[in-house]
């Protein structure tokens, strides 16, 4: 078998990693318990490694923030100075078997949703969003008492009843309510409306028949149904756990990984093992929240929830969602050419998910590096806009700068060729 | 002095177009009221021989 033959297979034998995943959300537990290599000393943040000092202030503050809710230190120039030293560890969150979307802080107490694939055993956690404070610490790297308040609220009060539902329910498929989803206008990283309803639907009858308190209940389901984009992290860890599933196949292209952290944006190939590969971060292009704002107050690509797009989600499936695309000032028929345009630098095609706006059509999936290089077509991936002190200042979506494939697929030769 | 017979005459046929590549060709001419067909198409990247040696070999 010669080498380019060697690679179809490897990329077929990858892209069914990901077409036939079976996520299913299995547990909530802290992530010192799940999260392998996390030690009790180190904070995880988004988008490849880097050191403290070469960070973002965004990253900084979040790095700071992780520090003090996690104790391990008492003030914010203690965290520094043991930031700066070494004492408390950094480590890229796509380095482990999470995802860190926003700035991706997580820390041993945080509590993390589980997803299995079931089809692998592999597991990936995600962080939920911290209900009234939407990204919070671990998506914002924000930190008050009211946060570190809620992040314990949620620990100690909402998710040991989660826990128990889904214990209790077996686990909740997460690939029916994508493709769902995806029928009803979601992307599923921008836009996940209809699998947040088509999860309510799901969960919430089972916590009404558990034998709770009304108080206890009403703030359950208050949590479920009031925080906005509920169901992102079950997709960004039903993404993850696949592709850490097709992660380490010898010979292929493939993209595992995607994510920035407000320097630089970096990839990951099936083929290549852990070994990033990265360039400078992007700018995005979209809508901004307020007029007040533009290009200059936007940090560059920071967050790992791109990881959908990887999986073929997202930007990849803009023709599943022309709403989505609207907000930039698109017409349904952009959305289907950018569908269309990611079809020609991916491997195949998810017949999980046909989309009506596609005339049932499936969705591209599995990202080829050679086929970027040779096109010059870099993966749409969607996402918020941060603005250098945090918070979200818009929503839009970036292209992939060239530069991390045209890298990938250098070392890729220098590794495989005869 | 002659007719003028322009190409865009009303006596003509009905102008329709076949774009290829650039798309706001095709948008504006279809803000005219014209009928275009769209080819999406972009010339092949340049690619330094590095980079195309290494295509060759695994693409």
């Amino acid at each position: 078998m010669n080498i380019k033959e060697k690679i179809e297979q490897a990329n077929q034998k990858a892209v069914s990693e990901i077409i036939d995943a079976d996520p299913v959300w299995v547990d909530i537990l802290p992530a010192g318990e799940v999260i392998d290599g996390l030690e009790p000393n180190m904070i995880l943040h988004s988008g490849p490694p880097i050191e403290y000092k070469d960070m973002v202030p965004l990253h900084k503050r979040g790095m700071v923030s992780g520090a003090l809710f996690e104790g391990l230190a008492k003030t914010e120039a203690e965290a520094v100075a043991k930031l700066e030293s070494g004492e408390i560890k950094v480590s890229s969150a796509l380095d482990h078997n999470t995802v860190g979307a926003g700035t991706g802080i997580i820390t041993s107490h945080i509590s993390m949703i589980v997803v299995e694939n079931r089809k692998t055993g592999v597991r990936a956690a995600t962080f939920p969003a911290e209900g009234p404070f939407q990204g919070g610490l671990c998506g914002w790297g924000l930190y008050t008492e009211e946060i570190a308040a809620n992040l314990r609220y949620m620990t100690n009060e909402l998710f040991p009843v989660m826990r128990e539902l889904i214990h209790k329910r077996g686990g909740l498929p997460i690939k029916p309510i994508l493709a769902e989803g995806m029928q009803m206008g979601d992307e599923n990283h921008t836009r996940q409306t209809a699998a947040d309803y088509i999860f309510n639907t799901l969960i919430l009858p089972d916590l009404f028949k558990m034998d709770l308190d009304k108080k206890t209940l009403m703030k359950v389901m208050d949590y479920i149904v009031q925080t906005p984009r509920f169901f992102h992290c079950y997709g960004q860890g039903a993404s993850m756990s696949a592709l850490l599933s097709a992660k380490g196949t010898p010979y292929s292209t493939m993209t595992v990984a995607f994510g920035g952290n407000g320097v630089e944006f970096g990839i990951k190939v099936a083929g290549m093992g852990d070994e990033w590969f990265t360039a400078p971060a992007m700018m995005m292009k979209g809508r901004y929240t307020s007029s007040q704002f533009s290009e200059k107050d936007q940090l560059p690509w920071i967050g790992d929830s791109c990881v959908v797009e990887c999986a073929g989600l997202g930007g990849i499936a803009a023709a599943a969602s022309p709403i989505v695309c609207s907000l930039r000032g698109l017409k349904l028929k952009d959305a289907i050419a950018l569908t269309r345009e990611m079809e020609q630098i991916c491997i195949s095609k998810n017949h999980n998910y046909p989309i009506p706006n596609l005339d049932f059509d499936f969705l591209p999936c599995g990202v080829d590096i050679r086929k970027v290089v040779k096109t010059g077509i870099s993966p749409e991936i969607h996402g918020g806009m941060f603005n250098h002190e945090g918070g979200l200042i818009g929503a839009g979506s970036a292209r992939i700068n060239l530069q991390c494939f045209e890298k990938a697929l250098k070392a890729f030769a220098q590794k495989y060729r005869d | 002095m002659k007719e003028n017979k322009c190409c865009c005459s009303k006596k003509q046929k009905k102008l329709k177009v076949v774009n290829i590549g650039l798309q706001t060709f095709a948008e504006s001419l279809r803000a005219q009221g014209v009928t275009v067909a769209q080819v999406n198409w972009r010339p092949p990247r340049k690619l330094d021989s590095e980079m195309k040696n290494i295509l060759d070999d695994l693409l």
